[in-house]
């Protein structure tokens, strides 16, 4: 090989490598949200929006990884929504009833709280699933400013 | 059991055997040679040993790459473990043998790579070897290839043992991607802000040294080339950690470089240049530290031709790193 044609080479293999990157990220876009915290896929029905008060929007995949998500530091949430896994409607978390189950939720999070729209599916779920619903100090952000206390 | 375990299970079984045969055969050729007296016996010795050592090369370069395939591939089987970082802490403060779980993980961490390397500093030095009639290395090859045999038979021993242990039901505490401490591992941005100057600065020195050890080859630039190379390796998982997966991924606090590997597979190309970066400068050191006079062209040869290959793979990191930080 001469020279040049080395040469050639080389800056060619460079130049892939430098392209190969924007083009896979360009390749990814627009695909399903992923958990701002984790990464994992998530699932509609148990999704978390966090709306922060600088106008940032958050998804995450569980109420968990929402937890944790808000304790990090100068978090401050504006909204929370979650969604009602008896109709997949999305509701605020104030108005959401909260069971913790044997059955896992979301699994990659090993979490096992569902939430609810109505009072009467989440004992129903309670009961049938060998859980309790969540009140007062354990609701999930119980202790967000505004949050009602059940 | 699925069939990536039973594979991994098998490979490393033989990876062990070959490896305790490859070190005993080893051991025994440089104590031959040193005696200088079973000539003729060393020699026909050696082929089989070259054959078995090839064939360990070959299994070592497998095992690496199945080893992590195997840890991915079972990911889903476990509940609240979210990549390959939650799988290597299975076991975190259990008791009894399961305890030595993320040991054992910890040990094929540096043992496969180390496997690779070694398998490609033995083939590099026989190479060069074998241009001259007197075997001028040949106690650097067996050198090698014991320490190869013996990177062999301890990582498979220690694969086989973690693949044998019991892990159901045990604790697996700590840990990035892992539920328990996800929080406290990844809530923590800017842990390491030393990272991303720290990778500019060392690849670009290690590309220029290597650019010109291909040039003037010395002992002070091979051993200063394996010298950055060795260092590059930790400074480049950190900086995948901490700087690139949270860019690429769009996930501000997650630090983790195994969820980068596989959720941005470009990653794994970069990954492949720096580890051909790095085993290419290491291969350099031993092909031509301090040779014999009658190997020192081809030896000199040889180093040029795997530092001008280090210079190209650094560069080529280094610019995906930059377009990939660009392009987030």
């Amino acid at each position: 090989m001469t020279p040049r044609a080395r040469a050639l080479l080389v800056v060619c293999g460079l130049a892939a490598a430098a392209a190969l990157p924007p083009v896979a990220a360009a390749l990814r876009a627009g695909g399903p949200p992923h958990c701002a915290l984790d990464g994992v896929l998530v699932d509609p029905l148990h999704r978390v929006v966090v709306d922060e008060a600088d106008g940032a929007r958050a998804a995450l995949c569980s109420i968990s990884c929402a937890t944790a998500w808000l304790a990090r530091e100068g978090a401050a949430p504006s909204s929370i929504r979650v969604v009602d896994e008896a109709t997949g409607d999305e509701l605020d978390v104030r108005a959401a009833w909260f069971v913790t189950s044997r059955v896992v939720a979301v699994a990659a999070a090993d979490d096992r709280t569902h939430v609810f729209a109505s009072e009467a599916d989440a004992r129903r779920h309670a009961q049938a699933y060998g859980g309790h619903v969540l009140v007062g100090d354990r609701r999930p952000f119980a202790d967000l400013n505004g949050e009602r206390t059940r | 059991m699925n069939a990536i375990q039973a594979s991994a299970l098998f490979l490393a079984g033989v990876e062990a055997l070959l490896g305790l045969l490859v070190l005993v055969g080893a051991l025994r050729a440089l104590r031959a040679h040193a005696r200088r007296a079973e000539a003729e016996r060393v020699e026909s010795q050696r082929q089989f040993l070259f054959l078995a050592a090839w064939v360990l090369a070959g299994l070592a370069a497998c095992a690496w790459p199945l080893l992590y395939v195997m840890l991915h591939d079972a990911v889903p089987l476990w509940r609240g473990i979210l990549c390959i970082e939650g799988m290597t802490r299975i076991g975190s403060g259990s008791r009894g043998a399961a305890g030595l779980l993320p040991t054992l993980m910890t040990s094929l961490a540096v043992l496969r790579p180390l496997a690779v390397l070694l398998a490609g500093a033995w083939i590099v030095a026989h190479r060069v070897d074998r241009t001259t009639h007197t075997g001028a290395l040949a106690r650097r090859v067996f050198a090698l290839l014991a320490l190869a045999g013996l990177a062999g038979l301890l990582g498979g021993a220690a694969e086989l043992a973690w693949l044998t242990i019991p892990k159901y039901a045990q604790a697996r505490a700590a840990g990035c991607c892992s539920v328990a401490t996800t929080a406290a591992a990844t809530l923590a941005p800017g842990a390491r802000a030393w990272a991303g100057p720290a990778f500019f600065a060392l690849l670009p020195a290690a590309c220029a040294l290597a650019l010109v050890g291909s040039r003037r080859t010395s002992a002070g630039m091979l051993a200063a080339g394996a010298v950055a190379a060795a260092a590059c390796v930790p400074v480049a998982w950190v900086f995948a950690s901490d700087v690139a997966s949270p860019a690429v991924l769009h996930l501000p606090l997650h630090h983790c470089a195994w969820c980068l590997l596989e959720r941005a597979p470009e990653s794994i190309v970069a990954a492949l240049l720096l580890a051909a970066a790095v085993g290419s400068a290491g291969w350099a050191a031993v092909a031509a530290w301090r040779v014999p006079q009658e190997v020192r062209e081809a030896a000199t040869d040889t180093a040029r031709r795997a530092l001008r290959r280090a210079a190209f793979c650094y560069a080529a990191v280094v610019l995906m790193a930059l377009t990939a930080l660009g392009a987030a």
